[in-house]
């Protein structure tokens, strides 16, 4: 064996016994992607066969690329696509200035007592499941909300913001942004935190502004996370939030509220089209590791790390 | 990272797809899907009605659906079942459930009091409604079923016979003709409600939970329509005339919810103007209720009514249970909702306002009967001793008004869950209010047919009874009840929900109404017609 | 304390920042004003003021003391901090040990794991799937069903190698030529420096198991066994959906459901000012000078 050295055999045999206590601690978690996601990955195959869960994946009748055809061949399918994607780039634009800004914010704050406080109630509303946020939301700027109560007193024309299909993705974003944003700068703000101070020091010394430090210490530290949070987003882009839509699609009907979680479940649930529903799945995996590949390289192009390394 | 090692990961995915033969090993093979439809199979015949003899109504049910009255709580109760029931062993029952999460069976005196009567331990599997459909849709992929699985709730499961016929119990040699008669409260289950849920390749596979006969109805302020001087008979001018008139500054005449504004609340307009109830048949030829003039008609006259500012404002977003709220504190004046409604009305508004169900307007009226059936229940496959066992589970929870049984799955028990007030009504206490058959779902397992008897009710069982003597005379089914068709259960829920969201855009005018006649072609064309030939046959095998 | 390079902000800068941040906090805390109002409120008050009461005339706990005294949520609020106890700790630990190698330069098949564990993200197992694996694997109808499908989270472990990968060579270089191995370097070097990505990716985790509901409903039959997530969204449905309106029954009043909200929501809630703390302190000043 020693003697195909051109397998380069022996030296993964060295590099095995140094490594072999990192190799060791990888086993737990590679245990769990092998059995949880590869062992259930072997569903992705119904995306070829017209799939009955009762009759399980051997009673179901294999039908090819018949379910990517149709899929494809479908105008609704892409326009839950487009619609998805519109609202991923809407929160793209908006998630991460917000929240950035937001702990930024919170990061200059001197009075921890303050900082602490209102960094506990900007991350509160993460935790409420969308059907109370949709209600909060109808309560205040629904047509019988609070916002319409205020403006009907003082003899102002009602403003229709829920069930208007033009209003709609705006809506969406700030549903987005006010449950989100809180929860989305703490792990910003700890990057932050892990600025080291000395920078700041040096930079104030040489006569840097609040501006130039920004710019020249905050950003450059945080950049890699912030590059890393935004390759990964990519790679969900065809994902917008299921409950969210799926509550709201009736008020503003699926021209606008259509998105391809929505589009897939009434396939799977309701049309039975399993299949199908898993076809769209593995197109949108497909699209988002063409993005996360593109991202990536982007990323290395700047002299990023990114997600992986060249 | 280059192209070729992404691809390379690409290939090792797939490949690890494929190495796992994980979900085959939970197939049953077998019927391929094909085979529910009862045209040319031997059909066994329906369970015997044999009607119980219970205490004398106020109020005699009659043959066209009305229910007995009953204006106070029977004071000799009889004891239905005699016999032993169960054999100590545990049932598993899968069901939907609208409550709130139980205690556990030991520590719920409900539960415990229904199992001891039972000699059962009934173990029970409750999917609150958002997500029953997920929930059964794994359950039937796993191959592991429980003994007792409900259906329905207003959904049509992917394959859901075909399921059935492939893997679960066929019950004919036990219920069908003269065999319920072993099971007398099961006999008591009127006709309607077994043909609502059909037969499945010409067997009887399931046992339904009888709903009585009106569908989805208008509920009305009845204090606000007095006061603006609505006649109780009313028509199309009328009703329009009292809508406008209830408008008022922060009160609006309609309430529409999400749920409802394609389904009952379109309902109740469609039979006003006289649209068939979902199918028409003439000359043996089906013809689905939105191709036809009146249901053009009646979205016409909603879209009217919006564009007149009538309808509660967050109509198409707020859900059923706060456009109740706002129907409870009079801020809408009307709203559809399920026919039992009246009772939760009742118990919350008491005497504040008066809660009234709607006479349809219009004179060619032809209010819709619903499918007789909330949903059924089947059994996995099991020796016949077994399924005796079950069904005498199920005989014994479905006990008739005026039994002890009846008092015990709906009330519980005496002195814990409810004491008696004046004539002998049912009053509940306050742990009644938490166990229950609401929060411990066994209604869901079986239950009997429905009366109109309402603790605390006073004056509105009456009214309700009122309105079943004027509306159901009128009344029509739906011809496709409990019949077979491929492409319904494939494609009914999809086109719907097609149709459904071109309701909402054309009532709240989002489209014109010109729109309707392009949805309702690609409705036919997409599966209308194939469906209509499918029940066309399956209608004439069911009345030949 | 202001450290001294940053000077004294402006007045305008002063009133600036505190405006943004009682509007940022007003818009969070008026909407909890009102579910924390309305699970205080009598349930007629409820119904008058249309759902949702921003002022309750006569505050009362009884809804507090009958959620308690009922037993099903005190049940399955022990149940998730079991989970969440548990899960975060596995997780954290499966999470720290992959991170860590794959942080490593020239770990030997240290890239195509990387690329198997991204290639998971991508594309996740449906429902069924994932639901016929845990029947498979044996685990449903038992609490580590809700733990161990969820054991690491590919967000979590790429933000925690980045972390590993952001610290300074030298120190791990360092006390590789002391003679320490991975392990030593790992719990006496690396963690020590990584309090607040530790931190965050713990929080992420907790919250993640104290939050997840769906799979609860789907794996375990027994609702004793649901955590205070899937019983929360039981009594927020409650009653609701199309058929409900003909269910008659009692259902869970609005202030029920809010009070359900607002138990679910404190335990989770009340961590995080203790975790901030590993937030607020840099913790690389002073050990390398860069």
């Amino acid at each position: 064996m020693s003697r195909i050295s051109s397998d380069g055999l022996p030296r993964k045999r060295g590099r095995l016994r140094r490594d072999i206590v990192l190799v060791l601690l990888m086993v737990p978690a590679l245990v769990y992607f092998l059995v949880f996601h590869y062992g259930a990955l072997a569903g992705a195959t119904i995306a070829f066969a017209d799939y009955k869960p009762f009759l399980g994946l051997a009673g179901s009748r294999w039908v090819g690329l018949e379910n990517f055809s149709q899929l494809f061949g479908d105008p609704k399918f892409w326009h839950a696509v487009w619609n998805t994607i519109y609202v991923s780039a809407l929160e793209l634009t908006f998630m991460f200035p917000v929240p950035l800004a937001l702990a930024m914010l919170l990061h200059s704050l001197t009075y921890t007592t303050v900082k602490r406080f209102v960094q506990s109630v900007v991350y509160l509303p993460h935790f409420l499941s969308w059907v109370i946020v949709v209600a909060l939301f109808q309560q205040m700027l629904g047509g019988a909300g609070v916002l319409n109560g205020l403006l009907a007193d003082n003899g102002i024309t009602m403003v229709q913001i829920i069930g208007n299909p033009e209003m709609f993705r705006p809506l969406v974003i700030a549903q987005v942004v006010w449950k989100e944003s809180g929860w989305c700068t703490i792990i910003f703000l700890a990057a932050l935190a892990n600025i080291d101070e000395q920078h700041y020091e040096a930079a104030a010394m040489d006569g840097a502004g609040w501006w130039r430090r920004l710019w020249h210490v905050t950003l450059p530290a945080i950049r890699p996370v912030l590059v890393l949070l935004i390759i990964l987003r990519l790679g969900q882009i065809l994902t917008a939030g299921f409950e969210q839509f799926y509550l709201q699609r009736n008020a503003v009907g699926p021209e606008v509220a259509e998105v391809l979680d929505t589009f897939v479940y009434f396939k799977a649930f309701e049309g039975g089209a399993f299949g199908y529903a898993a076809a769209a799945g593995l197109f949108k995996g497909v699209v988002g590791l063409l993005l996360i590949y593109a991202a990536n390289k982007v990323a290395h192009r700047l002299g990023e790390q990114g997600v992986y390394s060249r | 990272m280059d192209r070729r090692s992404l691809l390379k990961m690409v290939g090792a995915g797939a490949l690890a797809t494929t190495g796992v033969p994980m979900l085959s090993a939970c197939g049953q093979g077998g019927d391929g899907g094909a085979g529910v439809a009862n045209e040319g199979k031997n059909l066994v015949p329906w369970p015997t009605y044999v009607p119980f003899q219970g205490p004398t109504p106020d109020g005699a049910p009659d043959a066209t659906g009305v229910q007995a009255l009953y204006k106070k709580y029977p004071q000799k109760l009889v004891q239905a079942v005699t016999d032993k029931v169960g054999d100590g062993s545990k049932i598993k029952a899968m069901l939907i459930t609208y409550g709130t999460p139980p205690k556990p069976a030991a520590d719920n005196q409900f539960w415990t009091a229904i199992n001891k009567a039972l000699n059962v331990e009934l173990e029970l599997v409750m999917t609150p409604e958002a997500d029953f459909v997920k929930k059964l849709t794994t359950v039937m992929a796993s191959g592991d079923l429980p003994d007792i699985i409900m259906f329905g709730a207003g959904y049509q499961v992917a394959d859901e016979q075909q399921f059935i016929a492939a893997q679960c119990q066929d019950l004919s040699e036990f219920i069908a003709g003269d065999n319920v008669k072993n099971y007398p409260a099961l006999a008591n289950i009127p006709p309607y409600s077994w043909k609502g849920m059909g037969r499945i390749s010409g067997k009887l596979y399931g046992v339904p939970i009888e709903r009585p006969m009106p569908g989805q109805q208008l509920f009305v302020n009845r204090t606000l329509l007095d006061s603006v001087g609505a006649p109780r008979n009313w028509d199309q001018d009328s009703y329009f005339a009292a809508m406008k008139a209830l408008k008022g500054d922060k009160r609006w005449s309609i309430g529409a919810s999400a749920a409802s504004v394609a389904g009952g609340f379109a309902n109740y307009h469609a039979y006003c103007f006289g649209a068939p109830n979902m199918w028409k048949v003439e000359g043996g030829k089906f013809t689905h209720t939105f191709s036809t003039p009146e249901y053009k008609q009646a979205l016409e006259f909603m879209r009217k009514m919006y564009e007149a500012g009538l309808y509660y404002p967050d109509s198409t977003t707020v859900s059923q249970n706060d456009l109740k709220t706002h129907f409870y504190n009079q801020t809408v004046a009307s709203m559809t909702d399920g026919y039992g409604a009246w009772q939760a009305a009742s118990d919350t508004v008491g005497d504040k306002w008066a809660v009234d169900l709607a006479l349809p307007y219009g004179k060619s009226a032809t209010p819709w009967q619903g499918s007789g059936r909330f949903g059924y229940v089947v059994f996995k496959k099991a020796p016949a001793d077994r399924i005796k066992l079950l069904l005498r589970v199920l005989n014994w929870l479905a006990s008739p008004f005026g039994t002890k049984e009846y008092e015990l799955a709906n009330y519980g028990v005496e002195g814990v869950h409810f004491t008696r007030g004046a004539e002998g009504a049912i009053v509940k206490t306050e742990l009644g209010k938490v166990e229950n058959p609401t929060n411990v779902p066994i209604k869901y397992i079986a239950a009997a047919p429905g009366v109109l008897y309402y603790p605390g009710g006073g004056t509105l069982a009456q009214r309700v009874y009122d309105y079943e003597k004027v509306a159901l005379g009128k009344s029509i089914a739906d011809p496709s009840n409990g019949l077979r068709s491929e492409t319904y259960s494939t494609k009914w829920q999809q086109l719907n929900k097609v149709m459904g969201d071109a309701h909402a855009a054309i009532v709240f005018g989002r489209r014109p109404l010109s729109d309707w006649d392009t949805e309702v072609k690609s409705f036919i064309a997409n599966g209308g017609d194939k469906m209509a030939e499918e029940f066309a046959k399956e209608y004439a095998a069911a009345n030949s | 304390m202001r450290p001294k390079w940053m000077g004294e902000p402006r007045l305008v800068t002063k009133i600036a920042k505190a405006l943004a941040l009682i509007v940022v906090v007003s818009l969070v805390i008026f909407p909890f004003w009102s579910i924390v109002a309305t699970s205080l409120a009598s349930p007629e008050e409820v119904i008058a003021n249309g759902g949702w009461v921003v002022w309750p005339e006569h505050p009362t706990l009884r809804i507090y003391e009958a959620l308690f005294q009922e037993g099903v949520v005190t049940r399955a609020l022990w149940v998730s901090l079991g989970v969440t106890v548990f899960g975060t700790a596995l997780s954290l630990a499966c999470t720290i040990f992959l991170a860590y190698a794959l942080s490593r330069p020239q770990i030997i098949g240290g890239r195509p794991i990387l690329l198997l564990v991204l290639f998971t993200f991508l594309f996740p197992p449906g429902m069924i799937p994932s639901y016929l694996v845990v029947t498979t694997v044996g685990i449903h109808d038992q609490y580590s069903a809700l733990i161990l499908p969820f054991v690491v989270n590919v967000f979590n472990l790429v933000v925690m190698r980045g972390f590993f990968q952001g610290l300074p060579g030298e120190l791990l270089e360092a006390a590789r030529m002391d003679g320490a191995g991975e392990w030593r370097i790992l719990t006496r070097v690396v963690l020590p420096l990584s309090k607040s990505v530790v931190a965050v990716v713990g929080l992420f985790y907790g919250v993640a198991y104290w939050n997840r509901w769906f799979e609860a409903l789907i794996y375990l039959n027994d609702s004793q066994k649901w955590p205070i997530g899937t019983v929360l969204r039981q009594y927020v449905n409650a009653g609701s959906g199309g058929e409900a309106g003909g269910e008659g029954g009692v259902f869970a009043p609005q202030s029920m459901q809010m009070a359900v909200v607002v138990i679910a929501t404190i335990p989770i809630v009340i961590v995080y000012p203790f975790l901030q703390r590993y937030f607020v302190r840099g913790v690389l000043t002073g050990a390398v000078k860069a």
